[in-house]
Parts: C-alpha cells; sequence; structure tokens
C-alpha cells in the first residue's frame, strides 16, 4: 500500500524508550554500542557470520567460487573473479514502512531500491579487500540477512560480510572494518549512532568510514547530507579510530572458528 | 594431527607474518606487500623448508586443513573432469543449464564444491596426428577423464582443456551396454560384461593394478 508522501509516521510524535543508557554525549570512542560478531554460524554455508552492533543485527553467508552467472555488460574475458553481493532485509527488521516511488513498481521478490543501493556499497567496500586475481572466471555469492535495522546497517554489513569471506577462506588482502558517526549541528558527533538516539536530534549529515586495518587504507567513505571540510576530516579520524578498537575482537572470532573447524568431528 | 595444528599459531587475513627477505618466500594463503609477508586466509600457519634450488630458505603457508586445498581450477592445473556430450570439433564436458561443457569435478586432490564448466577441442586430445582425430573414437559422455587446464577462455566458452599426455586420458568409461569399461590398451577399452572393445585415448595412470595387454 502506498502512504501519502507527507505523512509522518506514529513513532514521531510518541517518546520512544529504548531502555538503552542515553547517548547525549558520544563524541568519545568509548561511547560505541555493544558489539558482538561470530563467525561459522550456518552449517549449510561455505562460509557465515552474525554480527550485532547495538540493536542492528544482521547475518552473512558466503558461497563460492563457483561457475559465474551474472552477465556481465562488458565483453572482456573474466581475467579476475566478482563479488556478486544480495542485501535482504527482513520483514520484522523496519519500524517504519513507507513505500518509496521506486518500489511501487518491482515486482514481489526484486530487491527494493536500498536494498540494491546496500549491495552495490557493500560490493565496493570488498573488492579491494579480496584477491579477486586469484580465482579467475569464478564468481563469490554473498548473501546478507538484516534481521534488525537500528543504525550503522553499512557498516555492520561490511564488517559481517568480510568475516564471512574469511572464514569461507577466501583469499584476502586484509579484513574490512567499518564504523559510521553522525554529525550533529556541524559540530558535534555522535559515534555509531542508533536511530533511537537520531530520533529527536537535528542531524546534519553521517559518516560511513571502511578501512583494512593492517594495510592502513580506507576502502570506503560515504558522507551525505552536509557538512564542512573540517568537520569532515574530523569524523574520518573518529571514524577511523573506531574500526581500529573493533579489529581485535573480529580476530578472535575468526580464531575460534578457525580453532572449532579444526576439531574432528 | 589435530595436536599438531592445534599447537601452530591461527592466522587472520591481514596479519602481518615475515618481512619478506631473503629468508621467507610467500606460498599459498599469504600474500606479499609492500616488502611483508601476509596472511590471506584464517587458518593455521606452516613454515616448511623451501625445496632445494629455490633462493630463499623456507616458504610461508597458511593453511586450513591439512590436505591441499584448491577451490578454482587453474592454469596448468590437472582436473578431473566428466563428458557431458560431444561434437564433431569437441567434447563437452558441463552441466545442463549452461551450453556444452566438460564438468570439472575435481582439482588435483582436491574436490571442488561447484563444478565448473570445460570444452575439450579435437585437436587437444592427442599429441600427434592433431587435425585426424575422431572424437568419438576417444572420449564418449558420461566418461570420466583426467586432463590439463590449458586456457581460461573468453566470455562465451569457459577453460579449454588438454588430454595430450600420455598420463591424461579417459580415467573411467560407460560401455553401450552400460556396463564399467576396462582398459587393456592405450587406444582400447573392453566392457567389463559383454567383452566389447570400445575406443579410447586411455589415461596411463602409474600405480593402478590393472594388467595391460597390447591389442
Amino acid at each position: 500500500m502506498r502512504l501519502p508522501a507527507s505523512s509522518l509516521p506514529l513513532s514521531h510524535f510518541t517518546q520512544s524508550s529504548s531502555g538503552l543508557p542515553s547517548h547525549s554525549d558520544r563524541q568519545n570512542t568509548a561511547n560505541m554500542r555493544p558489539f558482538f560478531i561470530r563467525a561459522n554460524v550456518l552449517e549449510s554455508a561455505k562460509g557465515s557470520a552474525y554480527i550485532e552492533m547495538g540493536n542492528t543485527k544482521l547475518v552473512c553467508s558466503v558461497d563460492g567460487p563457483k561457475e559465474i552467472t551474472v552477465s556481465s555488460d562488458s565483453g572482456d574475458a573474466y581475467s579476475e573473479g566478482i563479488l556478486n553481493v544480495r542485501v535482504k532485509f527482513a520483514v520484522f527488521s523496519h519500524q517504519e514502512r513507507t513505500v518509496s516511488d521506486a518500489d511501487a513498481h518491482r515486482r514481489i521478490g526484486d530487491p527494493t531500491e536500498l536494498e540494491t543501493k546496500l549491495a552495490a556499497n557493500i560490493q565496493d567496500g570488498l573488492s579491494p579487500a579480496v584477491c579477486l586475481d586469484r580465482i579467475p572466471r569464478a564468481q563469490i555469492d554473498i548473501n546478507c540477512t538484516i534481521l534488525e535495522d537500528q543504525g550503522g546497517v553499512l557498516s555492520a554489513a561490511l564488517i559481517c560480510a568480510s568475516s564471512a569471506l574469511a572464514d569461507a577462506g577466501i583469499d584476502m588482502y586484509d579484513l574490512v572494518l567499518s564504523s559510521s558517526l553522525a554529525v550533529v549541528d556541524n559540530d558535534q558527533m555522535i559515534v555509531d549512532p542508533s536511530t533511537t538516539c537520531l530520533a529527536d536530534k537535528p542531524i546534519s549529515g553521517s559518516v560511513t568510514v571502511a578501512l583494512m586495518p593492517s594495510l592502513n587504507q580506507v576502502v570506503t567513505c560515504e558522507q551525505s547530507g552536509a557538512c564542512s571540510p573540517e568537520t569532515l576530516r574530523k569524523a574520518i579520524r573518529l571514524a577511523t579510530e573506531c574500526c581500529v578498537k573493533l579489529h581485535p575482537l573480529v580476530q578472535k572470532a575468526l580464531v575460534t572458528s578457525v580453532r572449532l573447524r579444526s576439531r574432528p568431528k | 594431527m589435530t595436536a599438531t595444528t592445534s599447537e601452530k599459531k591461527i592466522c587472520v587475513p591481514g596479519e602481518r607474518l615475515f618481512a619478506d627477505g631473503e629468508e621467507h618466500r610467500s606460498g599459498k594463503g599469504t600474500h606479499s606487500t609492500h616488502g611483508f609477508i601476509y596472511a590471506a586466509v584464517a587458518g593455521f600457519l606452516h613454515v616448511v623448508p623451501s625445496p632445494i634450488g629455490e633462493e630463499k630458505a623456507s616458504t610461508v603457508e597458511v593453511r586450513r586443513f591439512e590436505d591441499d586445498d584448491h577451490a578454482v581450477p587453474f592454469l596448468g592445473a590437472i582436473v578431473t573432469a566428466k563428458v557431458l556430450n560431444i561434437g564433431s570439433r569437441f567434447a563437452n564436458c558441463g552441466e545442463k543449464i549452461f551450453k556444452r561443457s566438460c564438468s570439472i569435478v575435481c582439482v588435483g586432490n582436491s574436490i571442488l564444491s561447484h563444478p565448473f564448466n570445460a570444452q575439450l577441442r579435437r585437436e587437444d586430445i592427442q599429441a600427434t596426428e592433431r587435425d585426424k582425430v575422431e572424437v568419438q573414437k576417444c572420449v564418449r559422455p558420461a566418461d570420466v577423464i583426467l586432463a590439463r587446464v590449458i586456457g581460461l577462455g573468453d566470455n562465451q566458452t569457459s577453460f579449454y582443456l588438454s588430454t595430450a599426455e600420455e598420463e591424461l586420458g579417459v580415467v573411467f568409461g560407460t560401455s553401450d551396454a552400460g556396463f564399467k569399461l576396462i582398459p587393456i590398451s592405450w587406444i582400447h577399452m573392453q566392457c567389463s560384461l559383454t567383452s566389447d572393445k570400445e575406443q579410447r585415448k586411455v589415461a596411463k595412470v602409474p600405480n593402478l593394478n590393472l594388467k595391460t595387454t597390447s591389442s
């Protein structure tokens, strides 16, 4: 059902109590949301990972390398492998359901505009990290299912997908870690915000940064809204610090999964 | 075997292992960037002494399991493939969805999780008299062949295979009657039930306890 474009959701008028401590002052990287990651969660998939960043939960499975099934626009030979990313939001993952214009004409089963955009962002973020030249003529399927979306979905998806790729044993140059933050009033920054804590604040923009920690290279930097260059620089630096904080946790999850896999059945 | 692997260090992709100097060479499961050797997969670290003749003293490898694991057919690899159908100019090994190809099932000793399509061209079946080969006298559909990957192919076609060596060719075959074929020479195989002889390009697989009689 298509709602009129000017409608407001009910939650706009109610006080939302999330049960989490207030996140009014979150410039400090120590105030990131609780983080949990675990690899090798799905028995049937070659590699998988489950991540929770606050209330944002998503699971990712990886399959491949396999024969290329997606048709390619370029007529070049496949000298490198390709990543085929698919994103699916669970029906219960969103709080507000409004159907945008672009989605009104899609068939059931096709990805929505948001899912397509997210998949493209994830593919852009992961392609520099995977050794695609070692798997010519092959395709790696990455399927992300978002169970609950409470902010920072792109970051969570990038970390989850790169952990799932590592769990699947696919050659990678480095892991991809990511973090997002919101810019409030063109000056203050809230690190790793959830949608509930941003509900009543005047947000001027948001920044998502993904980087490869060991090689110290940024793979993705997404910025939306408006902010001054100085603020953007500060935001990128802050987001990079957050990513580095997550690195030991992701490493530990992968080490545990390797140890579990090597145990005799 | 698990006792030794549990003592070895577990690496994570991107972990810096050694400097890429005179002592260490980056092997399987690692990559060399900016003068350092980094791990490329999540697995156990193995430092093996290099074979004699290599410049560097040891090879650094990161392996998930004890045995060698290949994920994709690579150029020069010996693969096990199943022939799906043949034409006058080639034999195709592959899946029904795609147009015809041989279906590569194994690479070396490791079984692939997903089969890949490949094509065996007429001129690549034999090393000698390459143009006078008749495909149906060398391979037939449902044969299992050992072949070498000689080309990656382009957009339309798949991997190219070659059996132009003594050790490559048909390993298992099915006779017209539907029973197992036993090799009796380098160009003939005999049905195990009806004793009919059929022509194949037989692979010289070493260490098999088969009686070979000259035709």
